[in-house]
């Protein structure tokens, strides 16, 4: 049988107004996670994108605190613009570290009534906003290579079969009913 | 009054940016027909499909800005104080691409928006962010809603209130959001926002996103605002008349592109007649007005009560980044459940807020000591001695006393350049602003004042662009003919 989704520990939470207001308590629940994001478990601990991660932490400090035109690329900016073009099949990339405003920010500097007053370079996430974490960065770099398979095995390819598995599972489920 | 532009200064110019013009397109002409004969990867763009990101901005900064670049974004080497050192760079391609060299000139410094000297070390601030940076380390990473909240940020948003004289404020990691994503949690749909046509593009862009229609006021002109405001109130929401649900006026301080304060007493009048609510946009005037650096509501003896939304940064006098909101308890609240800059942003770096905190203290004399008042006087004084200066030799200054941001008219594209290389030449940094940041025909260069300038920094300053503005011939109005100056200065 297939490894259980993964579980997390749920803080419990009380209330003396009906819920107006709630106060946390020190108790925790473990309970199965169907509520995250987590389409192929990379937001837990990985045996290979965690010891990256720390020595990218290590080299690079929590956060540049610079914008991206600044002080704020590193070899490792540069390294993750090349590598989602190449996944996704782009000849280029740029990465914001906030991903609400890769939308929001972005399609102002695309399309406008007056487009002259949005020079390609005059993106503000680009050009105000902190740089993406490094160790942010390092984690999206090494989650990548392992879907790539270019981290020496075949755990990338086991996790995509793995979520689509489990998704037939759910359909056979239902025509049982 | 309206700046008045002399013909041949008109003439001179449009005819210079004509004939820069026209060379550019027919380089583009011959760049056309050549590339018949090889492939590029101009091929790449789809048949039929308009360009994404060509066009005439495209044009503008291939065929004039490239030209002028090494004018523009020149990286310095020290903290931004009164003295830095800028890195020379070489271009072997006419200026299409530029090469940084390890030397550097140190140059007399009235770029930085420096207002009270807090972007060099200094002695009550340094030791609290070094500490601080070994407590919290460099950055939360983390959104203000998860783990990005330290007590830094909950003493800087009551310090900041108390500052201001607001009830309440919150802070954001990054200026330009705190004006372009909150605009759109304040008012939306069925809204008016009545914009100053000089406000900053953070403030347009926030409007824009904001769903509200946006109208706009002749810079400065409460009457025009007044006349604005009848019309819309008694015209009502387009199509279906009715009335609009909330009318926010959005007016600067100090606007930065032409040092001018804003008439705020008499832009709080005609609001409070309309009903409309105001938001003041205090990001170079906080810290750098008022006589305790309370911005422009102490300056001008506004009531901050008066004024429902005060926006600031911590980016020009306060030595730091990010920015903030000051208003009531229910609008920071509000806010705060709703501006996706409070919500997914990373938060305010904890040294960088310490930063803050260090210098409004500083500022509010609550340091022990009273640099803050020796600061706010010295930029004062600094300030008026060096627009009075620029003035007598004959410039065209832009701005009202008080105000250290001052714009002096260039006018033509082919003196911003010569102006700008022939002061760094000269050991002086200056920042020559042009279109698309200004009208065409009205190309500048802006000097910022700092606390930390000295009586002969100023001096030498005044020395080095008087001498260059002679040669690059901008002094507009002469000394020989005093009656005119005074009448061409407007404000």
């Amino acid at each position: 049988m297939l490894a259980i989704s993964t579980a997390f520990d749920v803080v419990e939470r009380t209330s003396k107004d009906n819920n107006k207001t709630l106060q946390r308590t020190s108790n925790t629940t473990r309970c199965l996670n169907l509520g995250s994001y987590n389409y192929l478990g990379f937001a837990a601990a990985d045996e290979y994108c965690t010891p990256r991660v720390i020595e990218s932490l290590k080299k690079y400090s929590a956060s540049t605190c610079s914008v991206r035109v600044d002080g704020g690329t590193t070899k490792l900016h540069n390294e993750l613009e090349e590598l989602p073009a190449r996944f996704v099949g782009k000849p280029a990339a740029i990465l914001f570290g906030m991903c609400y405003v890769t939308n929001s920010a972005i399609i102002p500097c695309l399309i406008g009534k007056e487009i002259i007053q949005h020079l390609k370079h005059s993106c503000p996430p680009h050009l105000y906003a902190t740089s993406m974490s490094p160790p942010g960065v390092q984690h999206v770099i090494s989650a990548i290579k392992v879907i790539l398979g270019e981290d020496g095995s075949n755990r990338g390819a086991q996790k995509l079969a793995r979520i689509r598995l489990r998704f037939l599972q759910v359909r056979a489920q239902e025509d049982g009913f | 009054m309206a700046r008045r532009l002399a013909y041949t200064t008109a003439l001179t110019t449009l005819f210079s940016y004509g004939l820069l013009f026209a060379f550019g397109q027919l380089r583009d002409l011959f760049r056309h027909l050549l590339g018949c004969f090889r492939p590029n990867k101009d091929d790449d763009v789809k048949q039929g499909y308009a360009p994404i990101c060509v066009g005439l901005e495209d044009f503008f900064v291939r065929r004039l800005y490239l030209r002028v670049q090494d004018c523009f974004g020149r990286p310095i080497a020290s903290a931004p104080d009164s003295w830095f050192d800028v890195v020379e760079r070489t271009s072997d391609d006419n200026n299409k691409t530029l090469q940084r060299t390890s030397k550097t000139t140190r140059c007399l410094n009235l770029t930085s928006y420096n207002y009270l000297g807090f972007a060099a070390a200094d002695e009550y601030c340094v030791p609290r962010v070094v500490d601080s940076l070994k407590k919290y380390s460099a950055s939360t990473c983390s959104a203000r809603v998860d783990g990005g909240t330290t007590k830094l940020h909950t003493e800087l948003e009551e310090l900041v209130a108390r500052f201001v004289g607001k009830p309440a404020a919150v802070v954001f990691g990054m200026g330009y959001v705190t004006n372009s994503a909150t605009i759109p949690c304040l008012i939306g749909k069925g809204g008016l926002i009545i914009s100053d046509s000089l406000n900053h593009n953070s403030i347009v862009n926030g409007a824009r996103g904001s769903d509200a229609t946006v109208r706009v006021f002749r810079h400065n002109c409460p009457a025009h605002l007044e006349k604005v405001l009848r019309e819309q109130v008694a015209g009502g929401q387009p199509r279906t008349h009715r009335a609009w649900k909330k009318i926010v006026v959005v007016v600067e301080g100090i606007y930065s592109m032409e040092g001018e304060l804003c008439k705020l007493p008499e832009i709080i009048a005609v609001c409070k007649k309309y009903k409309a609510y105001t938001y003041l946009d205090e990001a170079h005037s906080i810290g750098a007005v008022g006589r305790s650096g309370r911005g422009v509501c102490e300056l001008l003896g506004v009531d901050p009560a008066d004024v429902d939304v005060m926006m600031g940064t911590f980016t020009k006098s306060f030595g730091s980044c990010g920015g903030y909101i000051a208003a009531s308890e229910e609008i920071v609240q509000h806010l705060k459940h709703t501006c996706p800059g409070h919500l997914y942003a990373t938060s305010m770096s904890p040294p960088a807020v310490q930063q803050v905190i260090s210098a409004i203290r500083v500022v509010l004399g609550e340091d022990g000591s009273s640099r803050g008042a020796q600061k706010l006087a010295r930029i004062r004084e600094n300030s008026n001695f060096f627009r009075s200066e620029l003035k007598k030799m004959g410039f065209e200054v832009l701005g009202d006393n008080d105000s250290p941001v001052m714009p002096i008219m260039l006018y033509n594209p082919a003196k911003i350049p010569a102006f700008s290389r022939e002061c760094f030449r000269q050991k002086v940094a200056v920042i020559t602003v042009a279109f698309p940041v200004t009208p065409l025909l009205l190309a500048r260069a802006r000097f910022c004042i700092s606390a930390s300038h000295t009586r002969e920094d100023l001096t030498k300053a005044l020395d080095v662009i008087s001498r260059v503005g002679d040669l690059v011939g901008i002094k507009y109005f002469p000394a020989q003919r005093p009656k005119i100056a005074e009448a061409g200065h407007g404000n």
